[in-house]
């Protein structure tokens, strides 16, 4: 009994890095030897899904690359499958980023969907890279107010004053979707109140799991149109469109990782309450 | 490498991962730094250039907080900082009221229990009633905690753990989808080949660790 109890102490004091170890082993092996564990598809991306797939062709979709590169395990793979399935949709498709790093993180994910952008022959025309606008909320304020105003060059400093892709695009209100890949300031709360709201303009959040609970009550309260929740949320559009990628990919390793923690918990408390009922014994 | 360099934190810190941490920050305040001149020269300098001088007035402003690396001026720089704050507390203001007060209250007191399609939607929607309802009672501290009242704020207080729980689990979900995209990386070619090298140096690095630690302690 006493090295039970010792043994179940010493699972309570465990060196933190030992559970690192265990982790990365847990992520690993899904990741070299994947397990194919099945994926059901959540409402809130069913929804995301539903709404772009009732866009008329030639409609036009606003898309906000507002994060940094460390929110890109998250969000890349949900850009690329909304980049591939707004191309198949024959939308036109606007980036813009309130983040200066989201001007880059779009050119790259253009690049990987169409190829280099500058000098693909439907720039100008289908989609468009406008690059980093300044000033946070006030910027996109600015934006929703007066696309060209706040953009008169694009990322690579082409006049957008005469571009086919914004013909007819001039205030929030003549967009048919708006897609933020929201990560944190400005965000979903801030184009709530800058473009949702005195525009009227539907919304859809392509988010980081980190920020997921506090943007779920603009969906249920019907401002949002759908939601994308993390690489699970890029799992299931990935294969809603029918292309699996990394994001499916990985969906194996989050599972496991998520037993190891749940099983780290559960023999944390045991070894907590273990040492507490051994400390109390001996007052 | 720099993956694998900020992966040797998690040993100990150490004085090449200080390193990585300074270029990265020094790499994205650059990045910044760059891409909002390049924002202000697109918006207001070439339109400025063009004739339209009211587009010099906020350049104008905005260099005012140079002013903050001086002692006897520094007072200049509140210009700019007061500009700043007016115009974006006034913006979010104007739209708080409507996105995020009026139609989240619109949003909650119009969701269907009797009509909803379907049970499960009819628990859930009840569940969000009592829990917005309850929650608001929580923070209400005009009242004594007792009766009815007490109750309610119990289950209020309910609500709020079962919600930090909720945004924890997907705190964890984020974190373990950044390892994922990092070792995602690290399994591709070439930085796969760089692992075995990392890995042995790994283990010199806390054998000779253990054994300063060991005849220190000596």
């Amino acid at each position: 009994m006493s090295e039970q109890g010792s043994f179940l102490t010493r699972l309570g004091k465990m060196d933190r890095r030992f559970m690192y170890v265990v982790i990365l082993i847990a992520v690993s092996i899904p990741l070299l030897r994947p397990l194919a564990l099945p994926l059901s598809v959540s409402p809130e991306t069913r929804l995301f899904y539903d709404y772009v797939q009732s866009l008329p062709s030639g409609a036009s979709v606003g898309l906000t690359f507002d994060c940094q590169p460390g929110a890109l395990p998250e969000l890349y793979p949900q850009m690329l499958a909304i980049l591939q399935h707004l191309k198949a949709r024959q939308t036109r498709m606007i980036c813009v980023a309130f983040f200066a790093e989201g001007a880059m993180i779009a050119h790259n994910a253009l690049t990987d969907v169409f190829g280099p952008p500058n000098s693909h022959p439907n720039y100008g025309k289908t989609f468009v890279n406008l690059g980093f606008i300044a000033g946070g909320e006030t910027g996109m304020a600015a934006f929703a107010k007066s696309v060209k105003g706040a953009a008169p060059q694009d990322y690579y400093g082409n006049p957008t004053a005469k571009m086919e892709v914004l013909s007819g695009v001039d205030t929030a209100k003549d967009f048919a979707l708006i897609i933020e890949f929201a990560y944190g300031t400005p965000g979903i709360p801030e184009i709530m109140r800058q473009m949702q709201s005195p525009y009227q303009v539907k919304i859809a959040a392509a988010a980081t799991a980190l920020i997921a609970t506090q943007i779920m009550p603009y969906l249920k309260s019907g401002q949002m149109v759908g939601m994308l929740t993390g690489l699970r949320g890029a799992a299931e559009y990935e294969n809603l469109i029918g292309k699996p990628g990394e994001a499916v990919a990985g969906m194996d390793a989050q599972s496991v990782a998520h037993v190891a923690i749940i099983l780290a918990i559960l023999v944390g408390n045991v070894g907590y309450y273990s040492e507490r009922r051994k400390q109390k014994r001996s007052m | 490498m720099f993956t694998l360099i900020v992966f040797s934190f998690l040993y100990r810190d150490n004085r090449i991962y200080k390193l990585v941490e300074h270029i990265y920050l020094g790499f994205a305040i650059g990045v910044s730094a760059v891409m909002a001149r390049a924002s202000v020269t697109s918006i207001a300098w070439n339109q400025a250039m063009r004739g339209a001088w009211i587009w010099l007035l906020p350049i104008v402003v905005g260099l005012l907080f140079c002013f903050y690396f001086s002692k006897k001026h520094f007072w200049v720089s509140r210009i700019p900082v007061a500009f700043l704050v007016g115009g974006a507390t006034g913006l979010a203001i104007s739209g708080v009221v409507k996105a995020q007060i009026l139609d989240q209250i619109r949003g909650t007191i119009t969701l269907p229990i009797l009509t909803a399609p379907n049970p499960v939607t009819a628990i859930n929607n009840v569940l969000i009633i009592l829990g917005v309802a309850s929650t608001l009672l929580f923070f209400f501290f005009s009242r004594e905690r007792k009766g009815i009242m007490g109750q309610a704020m119990l289950l209020g207080r309910i609500f709020v753990v079962v919600a930090l729980g909720a945004a924890f689990g997907f705190i964890v979900m984020a974190r373990m989808s950044l390892l994922i995209g990092r070792l995602q990386f690290l399994f591709k070619a070439p930085s796969l080949y760089l692992l075995p090298i990392a890995l042995v140096a790994l283990l010199v690095w806390i054998t000779w660790d253990r054994r300063k630690a060991r005849v220190s302690k000596a």
